[in-house]
């Protein structure tokens, strides 16, 4: 990448003889939406905190901006800060709050008054400025700590799972906000999160840890459609697996046998097999054809028996026995094409899908 | 609230609101009335008069003590009562000087073993008041530990005297004696600094002292507060320790009360004594809690 602003090389944490992160390196475009998505103990709140410079990384070095922030401490680096628990000064007034980091701004104090002001109406704030803390209602605390980071005009807006205090609906609309906002302002966000969903909905790019490794970088897209490792498949969204062995491939289409369904066919996504490798093909749930006709011969298709729907409103999630399988097989139907589809538990149907939604993932 | 759950409330409240009105109450009840009656020799005039608190108030010639004139026929009250104040505040402002420092580390740099040094804290309070004032009789005094100390390695040939029986040797008798009770309401108030508020500020831009002093100082003055006037109360009314370490230079009201009451037979005026100085600590508290916006401070804090 050219002219990231920040980039990471070959960092490392080390809590006693406890290994948070190792060998991180990527680099984060200007402007970008970027997350980092991983279960927690996975050390994403820790690579966060050594990009804001609270903690120092045991190894490696971190530049931002072109700059090296080593030795350069909290206080000093273009990046602020949303905390999880947002951290709102309990002595201190809405306004108070926002207005803190501007002391060190050089701003007269009208300008910073304009600014302050201006950051409140940012996160529609108006009317309420002169409220202290405790007097504030979670999404409120949520824009306050978000006004008070971004009034000092960071090149780097950090931000440690901001939304997963609250409940579900707020939590959707600030996705929204946060993103049109992101838009607004243009400043590079890192937003860590432990919810796929919301890292999907809101990033340009997302990178998967796990165990203080990055599994896989690739955007929301790149990461569903085309996951690098079983872990991340698993991780991002719901994931069907079928293991077999590869008998052949032709260009980017891997053929395998040694199933109980018979022939599977599926894209390689340019990772190179040969004859007899253990892999996983692997199907998304909403890729699944599922009907009431019989079997047919042919590659990726499986007769099998419901054991289990769930109606969600939107679509319905079937959970399908097949023969030979430990797990039963997940398939999506959105309801606009469930008419006419088996409803109850024990009907026998059958499942099919193109070679192209299937993908071979390393065993 | 229930009828029921507010007759289990009261309930809860009485045995301590009992004690509170037997030992507390009454004693002051009995106090107020005491100082509207009069001494007459070996007799008590029960008449309801103010002339105690007439003679505190009379006009006179009075004395000039450390500048200040004191114009009034019977001034030592008023200079003791004054003395008590400043000797209270100094006292004061030792201990919190000490204890919090105290407090921070025990907050903030202790991370093992917390409950093992509050325990260590407390262990001056395992001998009583009467032997930690004495121990410093024997540490302040003529042949005491300091002068042998320092005859001992020849810096001086005489005993200094001016160690014990004066006001500084009551200060320090004081603080010492106060100290672990500073320590603990401002260590909780630190304590309870939630961590992430500090990352915040550094986060802002605040440098270590920056943040000191805008967050973690603020967020302190509850229990700086209480430390405060938990040491300043009730030692403007000591008189056991500038009994026993003062001598006469380092006369306390408490101990003019005592006298009156105990010795110059007149428990009257000692009560009447007794209730100004009462009336000036309110005000001086109150005065000092409205300064520093205790109010608009705990609504905030809570």
């Amino acid at each position: 990448m050219d002219d990231p602003i920040i980039r990471l090389q070959g960092i490392a944490k080390q809590f006693g003889t406890f290994v948070a992160l190792r060998d991180i390196s990527f680099d984060i475009g200007r402007g970008e939406f970027f997350s980092l998505l991983g279960a927690s103990g996975c050390g994403k709140t820790t690579l966060l905190r050594i990009l804001a410079g609270i903690e120092q990384p045991s190894k490696g070095d971190l530049t931002i901006d072109g700059k090296s922030m080593a030795g350069v401490p909290a206080n000093r680096r273009p990046t602020n800060m949303v905390f999880q628990s947002y951290a709102i000064f309990p002595h201190l007034t809405v306004r108070e709050n926002i207005g803190y980091g501007l002391v060190y701004q050089n701003l007269s104090k009208a300008e910073a008054a304009a600014r302050t002001e201006e950051a409140i109406e940012l996160v529609k704030l108006t009317g309420l400025s002169d409220r202290s803390a405790h007097q504030l209602s979670g999404g409120q605390r949520q824009r306050v700590a978000l006004a008070r980071a971004l009034v000092c005009r960071p090149k780097v807006l950090l931000l440690d799972e901001p939304l997963s205090a609250l409940d579900k609906k707020l939590r959707e609309e600030m996705q929204q906000e946060l993103r049109s906002l992101q838009r607004t302002v243009g400043i590079t966000f890192v937003f860590v999160t432990h919810d796929q969903e919301e890292a999907l909905t809101l990033s340009d790019r997302i990178a998967v840890m796990s165990g203080g490794k990055v599994l896989q970088i690739d955007t929301p897209q790149g990461l569903y459609e085309r996951p690098n490792c079983l872990e991340v498949a698993g991780f991002v969204g719901t994931m069907n697996l079928f293991p077999a062995t590869v008998s052949g491939a032709d260009g980017s289409c891997a053929v395998a046998n040694g199933t109980s369904i018979g022939e599977l066919r599926g894209r390689l996504n340019d990772r190179p097999v040969t004859a007899g490798d253990a892999i996983y093909m692997a199907v998304r749930p909403e890729k699944i054809a599922i009907d009431a006709a019989p079997h047919k011969a042919g590659p990726n298709c499986a007769a099998g028996r419901i054991a289990s729907v769930s109606y969600l409103g939107d679509r319905s999630h079937y959970l399908v026995d097949v023969a030979g399988l430990e797990e039963p097989v997940a398939v999506y139907r959105t309801n606009l094409a469930r008419q006419g589809l088996p409803e109850t538990a024990g009907t026998e149907v059958t499942l099919s899908w193109d070679e192209t939604s299937a993908m071979v993932l390393p065993r | 609230m229930s009828a029921g759950s507010a007759r289990t409330g009261l309930s809860l409240l009485s045995p301590a609101f009992l004690v509170m009105a037997a030992t507390l109450l009454a004693p002051v009840v009995a106090l107020v009335v005491m100082s509207f009656w009069t001494q007459s020799g070996f007799e008590i005039d029960r008449t309801f008069t103010l002339d105690n608190y007439a003679r505190l108030g009379e006009p006179g010639e009075g004395v000039v003590w450390y500048g200040i004139r004191f114009p009034f026929a019977y001034p030592v009250p008023a200079v003791l009562m004054v003395k008590s104040l400043a000797m209270s505040l100094m006292a004061t402002i030792c201990v919190i000087g000490v204890a919090w420092p105290m407090a921070y580390f025990l907050a903030f740099r202790v991370t093992r073993y917390k409950a093992m040094w509050i325990i260590l804290l407390t262990i001056p309070f395992w001998t009583s008041y009467l032997l930690r004032v004495f121990s410093w009789k024997i540490v302040l005094g003529f042949n005491g530990a300091i002068n042998s100390g320092l005859q001992w390695l020849g810096l001086i040939r005489e005993p200094l005297e001016f160690l014990l029986y004066n006001p500084i040797a009551v200060m320090i008798t004081l603080a010492h004696s106060w100290i672990a009770f500073s320590v603990l309401p401002i260590y909780v108030s630190l304590e309870k600094i939630d961590r992430s508020l500090l990352e915040a500020a550094s986060d802002l831009g605040d440098s270590k002292w920056a943040r000191f002093r805008r967050i973690t100082l603020p967020l302190s003055m509850p229990g700086t507060i209480a430390a405060t006037l938990l040491i300043f109360i009730p030692t403007v009314g000591d008189y056991v320790t500038p009994t026993l370490v003062g001598g006469p230079g380092g006369t306390m009201v408490g101990s003019l009360v005592q006298q009156l009451f105990l010795k110059q037979n007149d428990a009257p005026m000692g009560a009447a004594i007794s209730i100004v100085m009462m009336l000036i600590i309110a005000a001086l508290v109150g005065l000092f809690l409205w300064a520093i916006g205790y109010g608009r401070m705990r609504k905030r804090i809570g």
